[in-house]
């Protein structure tokens, strides 16, 4: 029993161990302006503050959990210097580790005295405070409409998953369901304050508080209130049904505030409310006369510099000429006493002087409503004038009050456009096709004004016309059409969310479909190889055999499909960084995105953000030059472009980042190299070796460290991490011209290329990944170190032998003698190995299985595979087999890192 | 016990009586009648190829593959410390599902011979009577009394994880001690 409890103990100082590590790496791919990342800092933060134990380390669980708080600051914004945070976060992260890790005493060790000012300062409640009004006070502002989307669609589990700990509440376990409401609402909170749905972010503050403090009876009420308030939110931002009003207080009278809601909803839902009565009683007649003439020019301008701004956003001067309209039109309304036209002028004028002082960019929606309003503004001028000349002296107009709300929807909701868009590969269309195609225009008024556009007169002008101001200058398409059709030749983003439909299916249901589909292919290839079948004559058979064969061939393709996915998400992220940092840098670049849809394995999706994450941010920071006139003194454009790309070839994924910046300064690298002690200064090595010399850690060049990349963790932590996909990472770069970053993956981490080869009655199965070479020594080139290690002599270097079969203890008759069986050179961490087989069978595609807990750990077998015959494989795994042999022996000065392991999956 | 009065009266014994008779499936090693819990069973196979996994214990036979599934199969001859027996026709693999410290696990293990699923009372249950260091009776849960004899009923989970534990700690030593070992004896 003795030996139990120790384990227990044991294992939860692995668990610590374990927790630190991960946070270690999180830190390390941690970028402040990636949320995910922070986010998950401050998880394992909160993972360790919880493992570690309040009686053993104090201390440690004390400085944990303020550096989740202080985390959580930072991803709030609400330090001063989130740099200088960041730091404190990372001594106390190494802090923890020499602690944790290598057992420094608690009491040796200091945390950062910041740390726990922060977390003092915490505790009177100032922060809370602070929070609350940080959140009021920024206004709504929805970051980016496709991270957006996936939190939607993440929405509706989340959504379950509160309802059902919101009852069960009622149910046995109270306190645990409130921990893990808790824990949802907090999570809610971060990640909705980040894409700025500052109402939902607010409600989930005031709930986090009121959780712990009332009693389970006072509680449900109201969250379920909360709850259905948050899913006509999420609904709202979708696109689907209205805002739902304000948020639910539950500290103040709840029935009030519900009430309240209602009748919001009824005042901006009911449309019949929306009617104004102008009165024209008080107006001059004649001023009046004077001013529809003028107003209808003014507005039929203002369509005309509303179309440039479409397409040219920055055209300052048509932006200008809109203004201008509006602002002539509110004069003379509030002249003549109109209010409703002044009303709906100075909001609209509102927003275009926000736009000229560049406080916002005008992005489609707000362009439409532009339209609408100066629809509107015609609209009315143009009842006035009916009114006047039948002698009316007043009239109901209607919809003002639609769009004045819709206006201040746009406000709310603004999306503010970057320098950096996503080209699509391909405009394609027309302006004249989209709107053939809309049944906008008929052709042949298209035709007069493809004819008209291309009359000498118009080329020869100064200004030449487009085709839409044509059109919309003879009046034979309303101004908005046009707008949209450019918009959509532009392929600028909808505003409105679409959220794709899928299944969430769990993940070893599918797997066991795909065993299930493997084995079928396995059990027909049984029966029709089987020589009983081959000997039949019937032709029937034969091609319900074929039928079969074909049947199962397709399911095993949809099988390995299912769980491939499109590499696109992860391209609009990164199409998000790289404005983010254009922004922050100041380099303007253009980011093109190809190849959006080449499909990966999910798995291999989800883990090659990080690596990405990385080279596009040096490819920013050092990558491009400085500033642009760097660029324009070397011949090239002012803004610098960076290419992604992922396409598939000879079986692999391969994904590129390509910049036309600097390219690698290779005088640098050899440099900092021979300071390294790597090359010496006489050695001479190729541009390529010198160029793959970024890969080792701690290999920086950057002379300064930013707070976007040069702390020389980099390249060597994505090398690594590509290499765990059982990736290959390949720097190509030209001096002046640019970098590429080539990046290769298997299609899916499940199924590996490998050499079947044999060892007395058993088969093993190499990765092809890590074979070098095979080989059949002579008798001289074996040798042996103190009769304990047999080395080969290969190519001028002494490789380690391995016997795999006394390795293994295989039993029976093996080859043992190295001259007459087969060495396959492999390469493990770097480093060569020989291993003695008997011979090579062939070589095969394998999809990699997991051996279960059973056989965890066994060094040298990455995992099983079921063989074509229905036998189970074993597949090897190079790095542990040479780890299992070194004992403490040093074979080479490079500080062994932890062996790359092959994911095993099930 | 056909009067109604007396079951009414015995109510609580008689629900417990119902409880108390288990079906057991019962095998055969060397001889010897072991019971298995028939909820713990998920299937009984023939004996198919095992693919020996390298440094483990003797008696892990190695993995199969189960319908695309790769289990582990250990042999419980071996593991009992019986005398290795020889495969023969009835030989076979009952595939357990067992739950370990955190997990259940899914694993066959390799008897003699499967003979019939039989129920046993409760009352008929004796505890393993203690035989000293000599015999270790960690995996009996009790000896079953029936017609023909003795079953010995088998903890199917404690098997489990102390196989696991073997395992983890036959790996260890391994590591430092078989390198010189086999590279001595090939010097020879």
């Amino acid at each position: 029993m003795e030996s139990r409890v120790e384990q227990t103990s044991d294992s939860n100082i692995l668990l610590e161990q374990k927790c630190i590590k991960k946070l270690s790496d999180a830190f390390v791919f941690a970028e402040i302006d990636d949320l995910p990342s922070m986010m998950k800092v401050h998880t394992l933060f909160n993972e360790l503050s919880e493992s570690l134990s309040l009686k053993t380390k104090p201390n440690c669980k004390r400085a944990a959990s303020a550096a989740e708080e202080l985390m959580e600051r930072i991803v709030l914004e609400d330090v001063d210097d989130s740099i200088a945070s960041l730091q404190i976060i990372e001594r106390t992260i190494s802090t923890l580790q020499g602690i944790l890790l290598e057992n420094q005493k608690e009491s040796d060790r200091h945390f950062p005295m910041e740390l726990e000012k922060d977390s003092a300062e915490l505790r009177e409640g100032d922060f809370v405070a602070s929070l609350l009004e940080n959140q009021n006070s920024s206004s709504t502002e929805i970051v980016d409409t496709e991270i957006l989307a996936e939190f939607l669609a993440d929405q509706t589990i989340v959504q379950e998953d509160l309802e059902g700990w919101i009852l069960e509440l009622e149910g046995d376990n109270p306190a645990s369901s409130r921990s893990e409401l808790k824990r949802i609402f907090h999570n809610l909170k971060g990640e909705s304050s980040f894409l700025g749905l500052n109402e939902v972010s607010e409600a989930c503050h005031n709930v986090e508080e009121i959780l712990s403090e009332l009693s389970v009876k006072d509680l449900i009420d109201p969250l379920l209130i909360l709850h259905d308030w948050l899913g006509k939110i999420y609904d709202f931002h979708a696109g689907k049904g209205m805002h739902p009003g304000k948020i639910p207080s539950f500290i103040k009278d709840q029935s009030k505030e519900i009430l309240d809601d209602k009748v919001d909803i009824s005042i901006t839902n009911t449309t019949s409310l929306d009617e104004e009565r102008i009165d024209l009683s008080g107006c001059d007649s004649e001023l009046l006369a004077e001013f529809i003439p003028e107003a209808i020019d003014h507005i039929d301008m203002a369509n005309t510099d509303l179309l440039k701004l479409e397409t040219e956003l920055d055209n300052f001067e048509a932006l200008n000429g809109v203004f201008r309209a509006f602002h002539t039109i509110k004069g003379v309304a509030g002249f003549l006493d109109l209010s409703l036209l002044l009303e709906l002028a100075h909001e609209f004028e509102n927003l275009l002087d926000r736009a000229r002082k560049k406080e916002i960019v005008l992005s489609g929606q707000a362009i439409d409503l532009i339209f609408d309003a100066l629809d509107m503004m015609k609209h009315i001028i143009q009842k006035i004038s009916s009114s006047i000349s039948n002698g009316e002296t007043s009239l109901l107009v209607s919809g003002v009050k639609t769009l004045l709300y819709s206006l201040e929807q746009v406000f709310e909701g603004f999306t503010i456009d970057s320098k950096v868009q996503l080209s699509p590969a391909s405009k394609g269309k027309r302006l004249g096709e989209i709107l053939l195609e809309q049944n906008e225009i008929e052709p042949d008024v298209l035709k007069d004004a493809l004819i008209k556009q291309g009359s000498i007169e118009n080329k020869n002008s100064e200004s030449p016309q487009r085709l839409g101001e044509i059109l919309v200058r003879d009046t034979q398409v309303p101004p908005k059409s046009v707008a949209q059709a450019l918009r959509r030749q532009n392929n600028v983003q909808r505003p409105v969310v679409e959220i794709r439909e899928t299944i969430r299916v769990d993940a070893d249901k599918l797997g066991m479909l795909i065993d299930t589909i493997g084995e079928l292919v396995i059990a027909e290839s049984m029966i029709s190889q089987s020589p009983v079948v081959k000997s039949l004559k019937s032709t029937t058979l034969r091609n319900q055999l074929s039928r079969l064969e074909k049947i199962s061939r397709e399911l095993q393709e949809i099988g390995t499909s299912l769980r491939m996915v499109p590499i696109r998400d992860t391209f609009r992220k990164m199409a998000r960084l790289v404005r983010d940092l254009s922004k922050k840098t100041g380099k303007t670049v253009k980011f093109l995105t190809v190849g959006e849809d080449t499909e990966l394995d999910k798995s291999v999706v989800e883990r090659i953000g990080d690596p990405l994450v990385h080279l596009l941010r040096n490819a920013m920071d050092h990558g491009i030059e400085k500033s642009s006139k760097d660029r324009e003194s070397n011949g090239k454009f002012p803004t610098a472009n960076i290419e992604l790309r992922a396409f598939h070839r000879e079986g692999s994924v391969f994904i590129e980042i390509e910049d036309d910046g600097r390219g690698l300064n290779r005088e640098a690298i050899r440099a900092k190299a021979i300071e390294k002690g790597l090359i010496r200064e006489e050695d001479i090595i190729s541009e390529r070796e010198l160029d793959r010399l970024i890969f080792l850690p701690g290999f920086s060049t950057s002379k300064s460290v930013t707070d976007i990349s040069g702390r020389g963790v980099g390249m060597d932590v994505v090398k690594n991490n590509i290499e765990s996909l059982r990736g290959h990472l390949e720097v190509i770069s030209t001096p002046g011209k640019g970098t590429l970053f080539s990046i290769k993956l298997p299609l899916t981490l499940a199924i590996i290329n490998g050499m079947v080869i044999c060892i007395g009655q058993e088969r093993y199965i190499i990765p092809t990944l890590s074979v070098v070479r095979f080989i059949r020594p002579g008798e001289k080139d074996i040798s042996t170190v103190m009769k304990k290690q047999e080395m080969i002599f290969l190519q001028g270097k002494y490789i380690q032998l391995i016997r795999l079969g006394n390795h293994f203890k295989v039993s029976g008759k093996i080859v043992d003698e190295p001259t007459r069986g087969l060495i396959v050179i492999v390469e493990a961490d770097g480093v060569q190995i020989g291993l003695l087989a008997d011979k090579l069978v062939g070589q095969q595609q394998v999809v990699i299985k997991n051996l279960g807990k059973m056989f965890e750990g066994i060094d040298g077998i990455a995992g099983g595979t079921i063989m074509p015959d229905g036998k189970v494989g074993l597949i090897l795994d190079p790095v542990g087999l040479l780890k299992s042999t070194r004992n403490n022996t040093v074979l080479h000065n490079n500080k062994i890192k932890e062996g790359v392991k092959l994911n095993v999956q099930s | 016990m056909s009067n109604p009065e007396t079951i009414n009266k015995n109510e609580t014994t008689e629900i417990r009586q119902i409880e108390q008779t288990e079906k057991y499936l019962t095998f055969e090693l060397s001889k010897e009648v072991y019971g298995l819990e028939i909820l713990k069973v998920h299937e009984i196979i023939g004996l198919l190829h095992v693919t020996r996994v390298p440094r483990m214990p003797e008696y892990v036979r190695g993995v199969i593959n189960l319908r695309g599934k790769v289990i582990p199969v250990i042999d419980l001859r071996l593991k009992f410390g019986l005398e290795a027996g020889i495969d023969t026709e009835l030989t076979c693999i009952i595939v357990v599902q067992v739950t370990g410290h955190s997990q259940s696990v899914t694993m066959g293990i390799i008897v003699d011979e499967v003979s019939e699923v039989l129920d046993i009372d409760r009352n008929q249950i004796e505890d393993t009577p203690n035989f000293g260091a000599n015999v270790n009776t960690d995996f009996i849960l009790g000896l079953g009394k029936v017609e023909k004899g003795v079953v010995l009923l088998l903890d199917v989970d404690q098997v489990l994880s102390d196989t696991t534990m073997d395992a983890v700690i036959s790996k260890v030593p391994n590591n430092e001690n078989d390198i010189p070992e086999t590279i001595e004896a090939e010097m020879e």
